[in-house]
């Protein structure tokens, strides 16, 4: 039972960063917009963030800083994808690879350091104890006691919903995503529409950045988001585009995540235990896969 | 009083003059036709009136008042709303929230979801449309939609209502209600302009009915003055045959056989009731039935669509129940399905490359793997000339930038010119102006008289009655009833497409 709370409590831990991206992808994917540069926007968003802790040792200045940097790769992406149209695949590999080649780069010619960088200087944001909460049983083991991310990865969710689903923009970026001819016909902003989707994803990858890099640890690796962009898009593709199917898929990544953590004190080799996560991923997304083709009677590519 | 009036409109694209000095007055509270056969420029008119397209020269007055639309925004601002062939609905939006589309009802940030809805659904029992504002678009029949789009646009208050080729995508009993819904619209004071070129619709509802012909103002007539024959010669410039003549058939050998076929829809119906049916040599098989019956499913099963539950599919002695479409059009079997532009064409593809499409790798058109440019492009000029497919000078451009005749006379040239044994056509004519349904007919006519096997599948009763040689009727997927044309009536196919029979034994194999 124990192990199972402390398992749920590192699941939501391990959930928050490929929640937040995924949970923010879920606006361009409802835009229309194929939005491959979460990881980037990620892992700009962890790099600036410890920079900025460092230099300033200001939290604030750096969380600010952070989701400031992957909002400038979203305004990239759409200025390059929506406004000129390139091809957004293109535009998010081609951002992936600035950001890792990047931040490498800048590591090594500005802080001398090699692959990693960590210094006492840098301030992480440190687990809440919430009142209230810490007072519920079983809750408070699984809930309590998280880094403020991890909130903001819940509020996400609570809110991306509202948006989606009870508001004027959410209405229109469905539209926009759905049928394009339609915004059009009755006058919507179309491409201020796909901004304002690629921006929120962006702005809620930042933050995904900042857990990753100053609150499960307080140092910057090279990479360190390790696919958790791309996790984060089959998230939303398995989850529908749906903020909460988005969120339980996040949560089940999640879960395999945990399971890593725990299961790396075993004595089985550590490369294999790694696997987990992602072999977790495929067979989760064959069991989607082999559900939606099931009891499909016509040949060939889909039809309708 | 004139509610539109256009003086000498023209619009050119480059040095093709599309509108040639047009004039048009559209009177209040009429409905009014526009007749053209497909690139006669109707649709290009009807663009300039609703500020999609700037005219090169010319005038147009709404009510008296010189206008010069700058988009489609400003012409409903001025009480001109249009429902345009292809519907701009969010499929996954309900009836309100499309009807309510960028005028939203909100309080604060939310959406007031619920007054929404009501205030549509007044509008819609105002005019007394069948439509419950709560569904979902892609939960609702074609007609419905385009319902939608009407009451899109009569939401706006839209004095004057531009319709193109509403039609086109609906059923008979749709099409009706449609042309009630017009008319009582009409009596309520509203201004109707219809772009069509079917005149049995014509006939049904207008007031008045203006020509065009190559971009040039041919005649407008009262209803009430012409005839279909006359109105037909107007829009072709010559006289039209809209019937056809035929000789008797030769009955060969049967080419083509299902026995007892069961299927189901991807969502699990069924949808495929023990049909059997069969087609010989030399003859012209119909299906008929209200659209919806199951007809679409059987052409997907004959067609290697679909996959039969169980049953089995017989061409010349073999069961073809696995074949794909490839394999079949290999075995000499022409396909030419219901939508053209899913499954007949490939509209962001040339018109030379869409006229090899399926049989593109045959050695006549790829060898060891490359495409030969040259005899592809020869290939294309000759079908362009022996089906008279028109605008087609350029075969590199876009299937997508012909009209709905022209582009369906591509799928149909590229069926027959690979000279197959057996043709299934599934609404051959839908969207087809009459000079282009005449032309198709007369062809699958004359592929009959080489001693080839025909089915043809429509939901237009006409279509089935003029070309075939035996009926087979179909309702809720089952074949209800079969008749040999000759022997029978439109009234007793009808009868048998609403599910009545009487119990009787079926006309012998």
């Amino acid at each position: 039972m124990d192990e199972l709370l402390i398992i749920l409590h590192s699941t939501f831990r391990m959930t928050a960063p490929i929640a937040l991206a995924a949970i923010g992808g879920v606006f361009a994917h409802r835009a229309g917009v194929l939005n491959v540069a979460l990881e980037g926007m990620m892992l700009v968003g962890a790099f600036t963030g410890v920079m900025v802790s460092y230099l300033t040792g200001s939290i604030l200045i750096a969380v600010l800083a952070a989701v400031l940097s992957s909002m400038i790769l979203g305004l990239l992406f759409s200025v390059f994808g929506i406004t000129l149209k390139g091809n957004v695949i293109i535009t998010g590999l081609a951002i992936n690879t600035i950001v890792l080649g990047l931040t490498a780069y800048i590591l090594q010619v500005f802080f001398g350091q090699r692959g990693v960088f960590s210094n006492p200087k840098i301030i992480g944001l440190e687990p809440l104890d919430i009142p209230i909460l810490r007072d519920i049983p079983i809750l408070s083991d699984i809930l309590n006691n998280q880094t403020p991310m991890v909130y903001v990865s819940l509020l996400a969710l609570i809110l991306a919903h509202f948006v989606l689903y009870h508001t004027k923009l959410g209405l229109y970026i469905r539209t926009v995503g759905e049928k394009e001819e339609a915004a059009y016909s009755v006058g919507l902003p179309v491409n201020k529409l796909k901004y304002i989707s690629v921006l929120i994803g962006s702005f809620l990858c930042g933050l995904g950045g900042v857990n990753i890099a100053l609150e499960n640890v307080t140092m910057f690796v090279e990479d360190m988001t390790v696919g958790r962009g791309f996790i984060a898009l089959a998230a939303i593709f398995s989850g529908q585009g749906t903020p909460i199917g988005t969120f339980i898929f996040s949560f089940l990544f999640g879960f395999a995540d945990a399971l890593q953590i725990r299961l790396q004190s075993l004595n089985i080799p550590g490369a294999f235990i790694q696997m987990i996560p992602f072999l977790f991923i495929v067979l989760v997304l064959t069991v989607v896969g082999i559900i939606s083709v099931r009891g499909r009677t016509s040949r060939g590519i889909k039809n309708e | 009083m004139n509610n539109i009036e256009v003086v000498n409109l023209t619009k050119k694209f480059g040095d093709f003059v599309a509108i040639n000095g047009i004039n048009l007055e559209v009177k209040k509270g009429e409905i009014h036709a526009i007749c053209g056969e497909n690139g006669a420029g109707k649709s290009t008119l009807m663009n300039m009136l609703f500020g999609l397209i700037e005219p090169s020269s010319g005038q147009i007055f709404i009510n008296g008042e010189e206008v010069h639309f700058q988009s489609p925004k400003e012409a409903i601002h001025q009480g001109i709303g249009m429902v345009h062939q292809h519907f701009k609905l969010v499929p996954s939006l309900t009836v309100y929230e499309n009807i309510l589309l960028g005028e939203e009802i909100v309080k604060g940030f939310k959406i007031q979801q619920r007054k929404e809805y009501e205030e549509v659904q007044k509008t819609i029992d105002h005019y007394n449309f069948d439509l419950n504002g709560k569904d979902k678009i892609q939960d609702i029949s074609v007609g419905a939609q385009q319902r939608v789009e009407i009451i899109k646009m009569l939401h706006r208050n839209v004095d004057i209502l531009i319709l193109d080729e509403p039609s086109a995508v609906l059923t008979p009993q749709e099409t009706d209600e449609l042309l009630d819904n017009l008319i009582a619209l009409r009596n309520s004071g509203k201004t109707i302009i219809i772009i069509t070129h079917k005149l049995d619709e014509v006939k049904k509802c207008a007031d008045r009915i203006t020509v065009i012909r190559h971009g040039k103002f041919i005649g407008t007539v009262n209803n009430k003055d012409v005839n279909q024959q006359e109105i037909a010669k107007m829009m072709v410039g010559r006289d039209v045959k809209l019937d056809l003549q035929k000789e008797d058939s030769e009955r060969g050998n049967v080419v083509l056989l299902a026995k007892n076929i069961n299927a189901y829809s991807d969502s699990g119906s069924q949808v495929l009731y023990d049909v059997s049916m069969n087609v010989h040599e030399g003859e012209i098989v119909g299906i008929a039935g209200v659209e919806g019956n199951g007809q679409s499913f059987l052409m997907n099963a004959l067609s290697g669509m679909l996959k039969l539950e169980s049953g089995e599919i017989i061409y010349q002695d073999n069961s073809i129940n696995d074949k794909s479409p490839q394999a079949l059009r290999d075995m000499k079997i022409g396909l030419v399905p219901e939508d053209r532009y899913l499954h007949g064409l490939n509209s962001t593809m040339s018109i030379r490359d869409n006229l090899i499409a399926g049989y593109h790798w045959r050695k006549q058109f790829c060898d060891f793997g490359v495409l030969q440019q040259k005899e592809i492009a020869h290939h294309a000029k000759d079908l362009i000339e022996r089906f008279d497919i028109r605008n087609c000078d350029n075969t590199s451009l876009e299937v997508g930038s012909l009209s709905g005749g022209n582009a369906q006379k591509i799928v149909i040239a590229r069926e027959m010119s690979m000279n197959p044994n057996l043709l299934i056509l599934s609404q051959p004519t839908r969207g087809v102006d009459i000079g282009s349904i005449e032309f198709i007919h007369q062809q699958i006519i004359e592929f009959r008289r080489k001693k080839k096997a025909v089915i043809v599948i429509s939901s237009e009763l006409s279509e089935v009655m003029t070309l075939s040689d035996r009926i087979y009727v179909m309702y809720k997927g089952r074949v209800i009833g079969e008749r040999l044309t000759k022997q029978t009536s439109k009234e007793e196919i009808g009868v048998l497409m609403a599910g009545i029979t009487d119990g009787e034994a079926k006309f012998g194999e």
